[in-house]
């Protein structure tokens, strides 16, 4: 089931209305059920023999898709079992002292990662060691698995993983409770696109018990629908142009390439950001708070402040899963930098079996990279040019900066094709000069001529009737959510504290605007982008 | 529990009486499709003896002007995209319909021959909007009757949102004189006063193939016609077809499936047929974009043909 889909819109109170109906003892059952209902539910809505999607890689003329179900089914079941028993078993193995808990823990992890290799990774392996054999005059035609893939399956093998570490580190006691546990990998807001949830934060909250809290739900409900308005009002508008211009690059100039490269970085981080919103809003209904998962990213001053704003809970789970059994900064020079590497490269291979995204985590990567190499140079640079004495330029400088090479590196994230990638980044200013001689001639016409694609009755991926209007909502949308991410960055609080201090009618005004403008701009039917991972 | 649903019925009540606002209130909609409206606008406020066309975007750069000035009748072109449908398309008309008007139909030949078009047509949820827009009070009854009563809220929210857009667009860049028009918003400057396209396509090559989709027409996806002649007559209205232009090399390619359709048409049509296939088959010099998009050479030659047939047609009456 999709957050942004009619069926949401009965699913959620139906299943708030019942949980808080039913006694404490028995809610539990109620999470269970309705996030079984919820994954299983994506599937039949969304099933299409004809079409292959991210989640449907099977040949329906050779197999029945049931078989492919069961698979499912069966694959999500059984890292649930493996946690709950190997966690009790490690566990068992600590407490006595015994050194079998580590095994017992690697074996935990190889099933969890072997499950996330089949499914995700297996294609991309193959197809890459095919294209190294052929490159080599050895051939080895690529296997392909026809499968379903399970949604989500990187987000609750991060969190099984986390699980079991955490066990094995005696940081918490494994779960007894089969239901329970099951709970916390597949608890529906957050089963899909996250947030990577913790076992101390979320387990013990299930056993916590919930009263109907009327503030909480409401201020819930504010949540979802600022997701709302991020993801249906700003991502799936810009997802029109960025698809349209990712799609074939090589027929766009340079300046539309730039537009597109800019709408799909707001894109992707309205679409994430939303989801996370809906996510934390929806789990708030039931009393249970999820991890915040971004805070302001394009207000950072530097890449790995933004990484540390961008995807917060996993970043975390690198940090504390990946970077400090590395050594984190507590090592020598270059491994420091080779452990702040590693992170993003690993991150990269989380979003996805593709080259493109590698590229995109390395990228930034570097960046981190570089900002340490050139931090001396940068700090002389500053006192030099006299920023020093302007600190609120400077840092606004730093923020734009930053932003910029965050969109640069995001054309990789985004391009279908490693060579779709260097392509834009090489071309980003081709016809320039065409265009400024054109509006040189300030003849509406001719510019008219040069900077409308001939031939094809769409504009950037709108009906040419509707670019302009689209184009002009999108950009407002945009000032809108900046601006409201500038006053709360600036403020230190929230949007919804603020607006809860001020009078009845200012808050009803404010509120109804957000309700209209998701009722009467928001796009319907796109499906969110961090689902694919 | 009961605050937050008087809290969450409010917003519900807040928005609907939004929508019912907006959709009283007059404004444009940026889509094509959105000139049915200014079209039927036209419709309306046109003098007898009336001259009205119905077809896709083949018939749209028509020069009427000319029609007007030979025949004396006011031209209505009503045309405007093929996927609309001719049969929704004259349903439309029926009831703006009066005595001594006469109806020129002509029909794209892929709306016809090619059975995946025509499936598409007589199911695109776009032109059943644009429909809806023309005449809401009709469709609504009808979705009511059917029970359809999420599609006809979905239907009017969709034209809704369109408003609101076009409002934003309006306001954003200080156009207040156009906030309230209707229909499509630039309207006046790509249709004249009859409702014809006032720029010519532009020239594209190679023109779109149609790859051989076509196929033996079947009556039953033409009936339509001579139910409309019927009530065309008891209005004392009349129904003129003609057979629309077509490329040499595709007409090539398609000609046993463009004659089955001609002889279907002449056995089983009741109304009047003013030419036949073969008179408005014209070299690629003549196409614009599209095998159904002539430029204005092509046009300026077909127009010509066209009114001449027309005027031997009412001579004949």
């Amino acid at each position: 089931m999709q957050f942004n889909s009619l069926d949401f819109f009965i699913f959620l109170p139906v299943v708030a209305i019942i949980y808080f109906a039913l006694p404490h003892k028995r809610r539990w059952i109620v999470l269970l059920a309705a996030s079984c209902f919820f994954f299983g539910f994506f599937y039949y809505s969304s099933f299409d023999p004809l079409k292959e999607t991210p989640f449907f890689k099977y040949d329906p003329t050779k197999n029945k898709p049931v078989i492919y179900y069961i698979i499912l089914t069966l694959s999500i079941i059984s890292v649930i079992l493996v946690n709950y028993f190997v966690a009790i078993i490690i566990d068992r193995a600590r407490t006595a002292g015994s050194r079998r808990a580590k095994p017992y823990l690697i074996i935990g992890i190889i099933y969890t990662l072997l499950l996330l290799f089949v499914f995700k990774y297996f294609n991309f392996f193959s197809q890459t060691v095919s294209d190294i054999a052929s490159f080599l005059d050895l051939r080895y035609p690529p296997r392909i698995l026809k499968i379903l893939v399970p949604v989500g399956i990187s987000y609750f093998t991060f969190q099984s993983i986390s699980y079991l570490v955490d066990v094995y580190r005696g940081t918490m006691k494994p779960e007894r409770h089969l239901g329970i546990l099951s709970l916390y990998i597949l608890f529906f807001p957050k089963i899909v696109a996250g947030p990577i949830e913790r076992p101390q934060k979320l387990i013990k909250q299930f056993y916590e018990e919930h009263q109907f809290d009327y503030k909480q739900v409401m201020d819930g409900l504010k949540l979802i629908a600022w997701g709302f308005f991020q993801k249906i009002v700003i991502a799936d508008r810009a997802a029109i142009v960025a698809n349209d211009v990712f799609s074939n690059p090589k027929g766009f100039l340079g300046i539309y390439l730039i537009i597109a490269s800019l709408c799909f970085i707001f894109q992707v981080f309205c679409d994430f950001a939303g989801y996370s919103n809906i996510a934390i809003g929806t789990a708030q209904i039931f009393g249970i708070k999820l991890t915040q998962n971004f805070k302001r990213p394009y207000l950072s001053p530097s890449i790995p402040e933004l990484w540390r704003r961008w995807h917060i809970t996993l970043i975390a789970w690198f940090r504390d899963y990946v970077y400090i059994p590395l050594g984190g900064n507590r090592v020598g020079n270059l491994r420091w930098q080779f452990n702040i590497f590693t992170i993003f490269f690993l991150s990269g291979i989380w979003h996805g079996a593709n080259w493109t995204f590698i590229i995109w985590a390395s990228l930034n990567g570097f960046y981190s990279l570089a900002s340490i190499w050139t931090k001396n140079i940068r700090q002389k640079l500053v006192t030099m040019t006299g920023l020093i004495k302007v600190p609120r330029f400077h840092n606004v400088l730093k923020i734009v900066n930053t932003f910029l090479l965050f969109t640069f590196a995001g054309i990789f994230f985004r391009a279908d094709k490693t060579s779709d990638g260097f392509y834009i980044i090489t071309n980003l200013f081709t016809g320039f000069g065409g265009l400024i001689e054109t509006l040189m001639t300030m003849n509406v016409d001719t510019i008219k001529a040069y900077i409308v694609i001939q031939n094809k009755t769409t504009f950037l991926g709108f009906a040419k009737p509707a670019f302009l209007p689209e184009m002009i909502t999108l950009a407002l949308a945009i000032m809108v959510h900046g601006t409201i991410e500038i006053i709360q960055e600036v403020k230190k609080q929230s949007m919804r504290d603020m607006i809860s201090r001020k009078p009845w009618y200012v808050q009803a005004a404010l509120y109804y605007c957000l309700l209209f403008s998701i009722v009467f701009l928001g796009m319907s039917g796109q499906q969110f982008l961090y689902f694919v991972f | 529990m009961r605050k937050l649903f008087g809290y969450i019925a409010l917003c519900s009540i807040s928005m609907i009486l939004t929508m019912a606002i907006i959709w009283i209130m007059p404004g444009t909609i940026p889509h094509d499709l959105a000139a049915l409206v200014n079209k039927k606008e036209m419709l309306e406020q046109k003098k007898s003896p009336r001259m009205i066309f119905v077809g896709g975007s083949s018939q749209l750069t028509l020069k009427t002007a000319l029609f007007e000035k030979e025949l004396g009748y006011s031209m209505i072109d009503m045309s405007l995209w093929g996927g609309l449908g001719t049969s929704e398309h004259l349903e439309e008309i029926k009831p703006y319909l009066q005595p001594g008007d006469v109806v020129v139909v002509t029909m794209e030949y892929g709306t016809i021959l090619d059975p995946k078009y025509y499936d598409y047509i007589h199911t695109n949820e776009e032109a059943k909007r644009y429909f809806f827009l023309m005449s809401p009070l009709k469709h609504a009854r009808q979705y009511i009757s059917n029970g359809e009563y999420y599609y006809l809220f979905n239907t009017m929210l969709d034209l809704c949102q369109g408003k609101v857009k076009s409002y934003i667009r309006n306001l954003v860049l200080f156009n207040p004189t156009e906030l309230f028009n209707t229909g499509f918003p630039n309207y006046k400057n790509e249709f004249n006063t009859n409702g014809d396209r006032l720029h010519p396509y532009n020239e594209h090559r190679p023109l779109m193939n149609l790859k051989n989709t076509f196929t033996y027409p079947d009556w039953k996806n033409l009936a339509f016609l001579n139910e409309f002649h019927e009530f065309a007559q008891k209005k004392n209205a009349r129904l003129f077809f003609y057979f629309s232009h077509f490329p040499e090399s595709e007409y090539t390619l398609q000609e046993k499936y463009i004659d089955a359709y001609h002889n279907m048409m002449r056995h089983s049509f009741k109304g009047t047929i003013i030419n036949k296939p073969g008179d408005f088959i014209y070299p690629e010099k003549y196409f614009g974009d599209t095998a159904y998009h002539l430029n204005d050479r092509g046009e300026t030659v077909r127009s010509g043909a066209l009114l001449k047939m027309i005027k031997e047609a009412l001579s004949r009456q």
